[in-house]
């Protein structure tokens, strides 16, 4: 066998993922410079590094790599967004998912990561900064919470839970001393995340999921908490006031701290934020938010 | 003297483990004799994916199929890959460890596709190479397996039998013979695959694949969408004959049927190793409807939402 001392299996990789994942079609990546740089070729001189088959040219069997490259990532981005694919229709879509993949091409083994950057990426190349500015048009942000909304979700998913894992109890909050009170930490369970939306996502999520063929609404905050029990994700609208409690207590501060600065914030009377903090605790139990407590000067988690 | 299956044991006819089919098979507990998984689906898992798996390893044995090792590429190895690869690995009992003779990206990118290398010296120095260096990491054999593929290289000098001989005795590594992917690429590069097989060393054989393919026309694509065709069940008569049993397991990845469905089209196999002829009579090419197409692989875990 005949060796080729000039064969560089780095340089026809290189070259290859260029043209194959060329936006513009096989010929179009064999003429790109990036591709140029390593094999100065033409389509119809491609011979000289792919060769043909008795039915296919040489550019038509490499044209199936570069057919399957996009095809198998937009349905990938499709299932990871299925509601975002509905609101902006296919075409739109896999226009917006085609811009996606070249600015954040995959750097990881997992397809699962292929979505990470996805939102950032409406974000970034947002048509209307200037209209936005002049409050004229507002479905960019619509899309950026839906495609948010979702990739949550899948986070939550198949991120970290604690199933099979004692959740706190009501009954463990009410027997805190009121010496301890303001001193104690919530813990809260690995899987929880609270969003905060421009327009009511959660919604239309919903009626998406139920094929109710939803229009864009409306904007209107929306405050949603997501958490994962028996391995089903769990979405639970909450009150604007509740966000900036969990907000505040997601960051590990103390209960005190975190009453004491959100309720100043509010202008809530005492009396009322107190009758909402019982009901929020109850609600917040019930959906196994938090996993335990403790306390900055307790070593242990207190029981 | 190498031992046949390079030791491993004939675990019978499996099924590749889809999530689909996840309420089926912890209900019902089907008759299977084993599973594979695509490794990437579950190495970062902490939910229900990963929880599922565990309650199918303790009733069936497991093996590991991978899609993103990239053993040809020219990118340095993945360790921490690796790492995830050996302790799912070791928790589930995985009985081997199985990839793509093929790279999936380089420059720190990837395509999620299975693309050829070039067939030769030089190439394979560079696969024997990274193949010891996984081995090492792994402490097993790791178990490498023919891609289809749809083009190739001015630069090959070598059949990708004499490709695979020369690595699997270089390294020691095993052999996954995936018989659909024979077919493949016969029939995209003009070969002769009985002539393939011919040359393939069974003895480092340990498992083969089975799967449907579409026809494009001018070329077939390796789809995992429907039944084995009955030419590729004759190959496997060959190979079954050739290594005098083989681990042998069915892939299904799009168009997924009920679980019986492809739970009875890996049945069918026990057909061939007695040498008799299916009982419904030979199914034929798939023909490709016009729709995209897509070559596997393509693996994605919905998630379940209230």
């Amino acid at each position: 066998m005949q060796e080729n001392e000039d064969f560089d299996l780095g340089k026809l990789q290189t070259w290859m993922q260029t043209v194959i994942s060329h936006a513009g079609g096989i010929e179009a990546g064999i003429a790109s410079e990036e591709a140029q740089r390593e094999f100065k070729i033409a389509p119809d001189t491609l011979e000289k590094i792919i060769c043909r088959s008795n039915n296919l040219t040489s550019t038509e069997r490499l044209g199936i790599y570069g057919n399957a490259y996009f095809a198998r990532l937009l349905e990938c981005l499709r299932e990871s967004f299925p509601a975002l694919a509905y609101a902006l229709g296919d075409e739109l879509f896999d226009e917006f998912s085609l811009e996606y993949l070249q600015r954040y091409p995959s750097q990881s083994y997992s397809l699962c990561e292929l979505g990470g950057h996805f939102a950032a990426h409406l974000q970034e190349t947002r048509p209307d900064a200037e209209q936005r500015a002049a409050g004229q048009i507002d479905w960019p942000d619509f899309l950026i919470d839906l495609a948010t909304l979702e990739w949550n979700i899948e986070q939550v998913f198949d991120g970290p839970g604690t199933e099979g894992k004692p959740s706190l109890a009501i009954a463990q909050i009410e027997s805190i001393s009121p010496e301890q009170w303001s001193q104690i930490i919530l813990q809260p369970g690995p899987s929880l995340r609270i969003l905060e939306f421009q327009f009511p996502v959660n919604d239309y999520y919903t009626e998406f999921r139920q094929e109710k063929k939803p229009e864009m609404p409306a904007p209107r905050p929306q405050y949603i908490a997501l958490n994962r029990r028996e391995y089903v994700v769990r979405r639970l609208e909450i009150e604007p006031l509740e966000y900036r409690l969990l907000e505040r207590i997601l960051c590990g501060d103390s209960l005190g701290d975190v009453i004491q600065r959100v309720a100043a914030e509010a202008e809530v009377p005492l009396e009322q934020f107190a009758e909402l903090l019982q009901q929020w605790f109850q609600k917040w139990t019930t959906a196994q938010f938090f996993s335990s407590i403790s306390s900055p000067q307790a070593e242990t988690p207190i029981d | 003297m190498v031992e046949p299956r390079l030791g491993h044991p004939n675990l019978g006819l499996g099924v590749g483990l889809r999530t689909v089919h996840f309420p089926y098979i912890l209900e019902k507990h089907p008759p299977v004799d084993w599973f594979e998984i695509i490794s990437e689906n579950f190495i970062d898992s902490q939910g229900r994916p990963r929880h599922t798996l565990d309650q199918i390893a303790e009733r069936y044995p497991i093996v590991m199929h991978g899609v993103s090792l990239s053993i040809g590429s020219t990118d340095p190895l993945d360790f921490q890959y690796l790492e995830k690869l050996k302790k799912l690995a070791s928790e589930t009992d995985a009985r081997w460890i199985s990839d793509h003779l093929c790279w999936t990206g380089v420059a720190g990118r990837n395509t999620h596709d299975l693309l050829p290398v070039p067939l030769n010296e030089d190439t394979l120095r560079h696969v024997c190479s990274r193949i010891e260096t996984v081995q090492d990491y792994l402490q097993r054999p790791l178990i490498l397996e023919n891609p289809s593929s749809y083009v190739t290289f001015a630069e090959s000098t070598m059949s990708e039998w004499e490709f695979l001989t020369s690595m699997t005795e270089a390294t020691e590594c095993g052999l996954l013979l995936d018989v659909n992917n024979v077919y493949v690429s016969s029939v995209n590069h003009d070969f002769d695959p009985y002539e393939y097989l011919g040359h393939i060393p069974y003895d480092r054989v340990v498992q083969c694949h089975l799967a449907g393919h579409t026809h494009c026309g001018t070329h077939l694509i390796d789809t995992h969408d429907g039944k084995v065709i009955d030419p590729v069940w004759q190959l496997y008569r060959e190979v079954h004959r050739g290594t005098g049993g083989i681990s042998t397991l069915l892939e299904w990845d799009a168009q997924i049927p009920p679980f019986e469905v492809v739970h009875a089209e890996v049945l069918k196999a026990k057909l061939y190793m007695e040498e008799n002829l299916p009982t419904d009579g030979p199914q034929t090419q798939g023909e490709s409807t016009g729709e995209a197409v897509l070559p596997h692989p393509l693996h994605f875990v919905a998630p379940e939402v209230q």
